[in-house]
């Protein structure tokens, strides 16, 4: 569903994304695994379009789509939370995950998806009033996957969605992912929380100075001896 | 010769050369054929409103000159510099014109706030300086020698005319003034105060406003509460415009006059139907008026611009421009085939009363160069056209 | 009696002060950029009726519609040409080319228009009525009418609007928008349209009060100075900081002395900066509109 071809990225004359390769099967969950600052994040910006590559491809569903803007990008059904989460901080729940709905016309079916946000995330049932600002890391990241689920992705872009939350809530979280997936959305997530990236995912690339180093199904990599030692604290 | 007594020659020698100076025919910028004229002048700015007008009508007048043959068989030329609206600059480019450009005469500056710094740059320069329009006292009181005005009269005699119009004509008691807050309003207002103490009388009340000002609210109910039968307005067209009518709409209908600057074509329209029969200062013969040397101007003018006539022109200030360079012209012509600075000057101070034929009269003598003696007083009609009232009063 | 007037002036007068901080407040929340060219936006726009009305005798409410859509495409121009060029540039340069902007269109105008001052025709026939010893305008009536609405409409527009809520979450987190479906380029073009459409109505209201000259713009310092009375970022902030330097103007300008005024206000304006430098309507920043 979405192919990645010898990407090459970086930040003015800095190179940060070396001939990246990696693809994600239609209804997966695939992850991308790595240290910080090993060019994940670039990674999945480039991917979304909030930066351009310099070199390489990304097929989206048989659709070049690396020389499109961040924008035009979502109405192709790909969906980025951001690692900074990127919200709406002084508008309400609701008027952010509205927003997030702001390529569909459809009201009923825009009605729709916000009654499945909710059904999966019910803490931004109870909330929808308040004024993101005032939520919780974890009711944050929640957010920022509704708002990215609003716009009724075929596949998800999580950036580090365990980041700064606190262990319960993150297991939360992946068990929401887990929902998500099952829904039929297909998820590309990056995290540098590998033990439970790797439970959930089927598949994982493990990247290092912005070179993909090691791919393998998930439970392949979970007994893979280096990344047991390097990223499993095993 | 001990050191002493050289010394005393050295200094005594001197001294001679120093007064045998002025005895040196100072002929520069003139040649066989030309002559060379500098204008300085606010082209940009918020006081182009004057020196743009200044420049359009002095080049006017010698390009009329030059197509009649000249003068004394020389042609005029002209380099003309934009001070910007700013003293520095203004300096800078009457520097440029004496220095750089060698010419023989200045036409300019055109606005108190520029001219008044320049005053020793242009007194030290020994260059002639023909000042058309702005209405400092500062420039002429006292004399300087090589510094003539030919235009609007001066803040300090319009004032005492203003004074004695009101009180010696309309026979009124009650006088407020309403003026701007910078040395033109001031001095203006200061002349109408000291006049009217004079005549055993005082302003009812004094207002000041801010040129940029868009609202006079405050001002104009302290007014109100004067009670007065006439207020002079001492201020730039647009706020004046706002004065006069937040004065109508918050109920006075008394006397207004406004100060020469006020003077302006599109003022009646500008101030709206509330400005019927407001009274204003004329420098002179209106733009707009049928008199014939008006009616020739305006009809060269409008042909040489058709730009600046879309736009409502001539305007009092192309008047006193084209009124500035006749004065030059008729000077020269005065001073004859072997001009020089000094007699040129000489031939400015003969003059007793002569008239460009739009500008008022000019009076100049050794002991006098401001070349304006009278006042007249023009009204805004019904139609909101302006026109001169009959009489002209004397300001001294 | 006279405090009655003082309001009665006031009022309307700081309604032109908050027209102006609209416009400046709804460009510095969308781009970041304080333009300080916006005064000679509106300049511009009334004498493009001027233009129309002496030069082609067009009629006048068509002359104020063009004047309003060409406003709109030099808005977009400017964006196009200028701002949105430099979007990634430092803020000084970006700011100092608003100010190069102004700079232009007011000595253009003099060049082209005249210095000298223009008459410029009354929407609609001034009138002055006398309620019980108190002075109303027509005019002043209309500035208030139809500031009001404006502000109105742009708040409306903000809270209610799908487009409007796109435009606020743009200026909240770009990128945010981006990953959205939001174009921020289009919400910059948008505001600096919508800025320009307001600069056109807002010429239409001041020329016949101020005088249309081409200082007339420089009002814009007291436009900025009710824009951070009101908070910088909230638009009916813009307005209320507006009246509120009116009425404390014509206030002091009565009560204390006319030299003063500009003092007192400005005096005011350095003392919300220090004690309140969220502004009037800042405290509480749910909205940044």
């Amino acid at each position: 569903m979405l192919e990645v071809e010898h990407l090459n990225a970086g930040y003015g004359l800095v190179q940060v994304l070396n001939d990246v390769t990696l693809s994600v099967p239609e209804g997966a969950i695939v992850t991308l695994l790595g240290a910080n600052g090993a060019g994940k994040t670039t990674a999945l910006n480039t991917i979304a379009g909030l930066m351009r590559p310099w070199s390489g491809q990304v097929t989206f569903r048989n659709r070049r789509c690396d020389a499109l803007p961040a924008h035009r990008i979502v109405r192709q059904g790909l969906s980025l939370v951001a690692e900074q989460r990127e919200l709406f901080l002084s508008m309400t729940i609701l008027e952010n995950l509205m927003l997030g709905a702001y390529t569909r016309n459809d009201q009923k079916e825009i009605r729709e998806s916000l009654e499945l946000v909710f059904e999966i995330f019910p803490r931004l049932a109870e909330r929808k009033a308040q004024v993101a600002r005032t939520l919780s890391g974890g009711e944050q990241q929640m957010l920022a996957i509704g708002r990215g689920l609003m716009a009724k992705p075929s596949l998800l872009l999580l950036d580090e969605p365990s980041l700064g939350i606190a262990p319960l809530v993150v297991l939360e979280i992946f068990d929401q992912i887990r929902k998500i997936n099952r829904l039929g959305v297909s998820v590309f997530v990056v995290e540098q929380n590998a033990k439970i990236a790797l439970e959930v995912a089927s598949y994982g690339y493990v990247m290092e100075n912005g070179r993909i180093t090691v791919e393998g199904a998930a439970d392949v990599l979970r007994s893979n001896p280096k990344i047991q030692e390097a990223y499993l604290g095993i | 010769m001990n050191l002493r007594t050289f010394l005393k020659t050295a200094l005594a020698g001197s001294l001679a050369l120093a007064t045998a100076l002025p005895a040196y025919a100072d002929s520069t910028g003139i040649t066989p054929t030309s002559i060379k004229i500098g204008f300085i002048g606010s082209l940009t700015g918020p006081a182009a409103i004057w020196g743009s007008g200044n420049l359009a009508g002095a080049v006017l007048a010698f390009e009329q000159q030059n197509e009649a043959g000249g003068i004394n068989g020389r042609k005029f030329e002209w380099v003309s510099i934009d001070d910007e609206s700013s003293a520095p600059k203004g300096i800078a480019g009457f520097n440029k014109l004496v220095q750089t450009e060698q010419v023989f005469a200045v036409i300019g500056p055109s606005a108190s706030a520029v001219g008044v710094p320049m005053k020793s740059v242009l007194a030290s320069s020994g260059v002639p300086v023909i000042i058309p329009s702005f209405s400092s006292p500062d420039m002429t009181e006292p004399l300087i020698k090589n510094v003539f005005r030919t235009g609007t009269l001066n803040d300090r005699m319009q004032g005492r005319a203003i004074a004695d119009y009101l009180v010696q004509i309309l026979k009124l008691d009650r006088v407020a003034i309403m003026r701007q807050s910078d040395q033109y309003g001031a001095t203006g207002a200061g002349a109408i105060t000291d006049r009217l103490k004079e005549l055993g009388k005082a302003p009812v009340a004094v207002e000041t406003f801010n040129a940029s000002d868009t609202d006079l609210t405050s001002q104009v109910l302290h007014l109100r509460g004067a009670d007065p039968q006439a207020i002079v307005i001492y201020g730039y067209p647009a706020p004046s415009a706002i004065a006069t009518r937040q004065i109508r709409e918050l109920g006075i209908k008394s006397e207004i006059i406004g100060s020469s600057a006020t003077s302006n074509q599109n003022y009646p329209e500008m101030v709206g139907k509330v400005g019927i029969g407001v009274k204003f200062v004329a420098v002179g013969d209106l733009p707009e008026s049928d008199d014939k040397p008006m009616a020739d101007f305006r009809a060269a003018f409008q042909k040489r611009y058709p730009d600046l006539a879309r736009q409502g022109r001539p305007a009092t200030s192309d008047v006193t421009g084209y009124g500035a360079a006749k004065n030059v012209i008729e000077a020269l012509r005065r001073a004859g085939k072997d001009v020089t600075r000094e007699n040129f000057m000489a031939a400015l101070e003969t003059f007793d009363g002569y008239s460009s034929g739009v500008t008022m009269p000019t009076y100049l003598s050794p002991t006098r160069h401001e070349g304006n003696s009278q006042m007249r007083i023009a009204i805004i009609t019904p139609e909101l056209t302006r026109e001169i009232l009959p009489g002209a009063i004397d300001a001294k | 009696m006279d405090i009655l007037q003082i309001v009665a002036n006031g009022v309307p007068a700081g309604m032109m002060y908050g027209l102006v901080a609209l416009g400046i407040v709804l460009i510095h929340n969308g781009t970041n950029v304080v333009h300080f060219g916006y005064g000679e936006q509106i300049t511009l726009s009334a004498y493009i009726v001027v233009v129309l009305q002496v030069i082609f005798h067009v009629p006048f409410w068509l002359a104020c519609l063009v004047s309003i859509v060409l406003s709109a495409l030099f808005g977009l121009a400017i964006y196009l040409g200028i701002l949105g060029p430099l979007r990634r540039t430092p803020l000084i340069v970006q700011i100092i080319a608003t100010l190069a902007i102004g700079l232009g269109i007011r000595e253009g105008l003099r060049a082209f228009m005249g210095p000298d001052p223009w008459p410029f025709p009354a929407i609609v026939a001034n009138k002055v009525y006398d309620v019980h010893g108190v002075f109303i305008t027509t005019a002043n009536i209309v500035v208030v009418t139809v500031s009001i609405a404006i502000a109105a409409l742009l708040f409306l527009f903000f809270r209610l609007s799908r487009y409007g809520h796109a435009i606020l979450a743009a200026c909240e987190s770009p990128r945010g928008a981006s990953i959205v479906g939001i174009s921020v380029k289009q919400v910059s073009a948008a505001i600096w349209v919508l800025a320009s459409v307001l600069a056109a109505v807002a010429a239409l209201l001041m020329a016949p009060v101020l005088t249309l000259s081409p200082d007339m713009g420089l009002i814009a310092i007291k436009g900025f100075c009710a824009a951070i009375l009101g908070g910088f970022v909230s638009l009916p902030g813009a307005i209320v900081g507006g009246v509120l330097l009116g009425l404390i103007e014509t206030a002091a300008g009565y009560y204390i002395s006319t030299a003063t005024k500009d003092m007192v206000a400005y005096g005011a304006l350095i003392a919300m900066v220090i004690f309140m430098p969220q502004g009037l309507l800042g405290k509480r920043q749910i909205k940044k509109v």
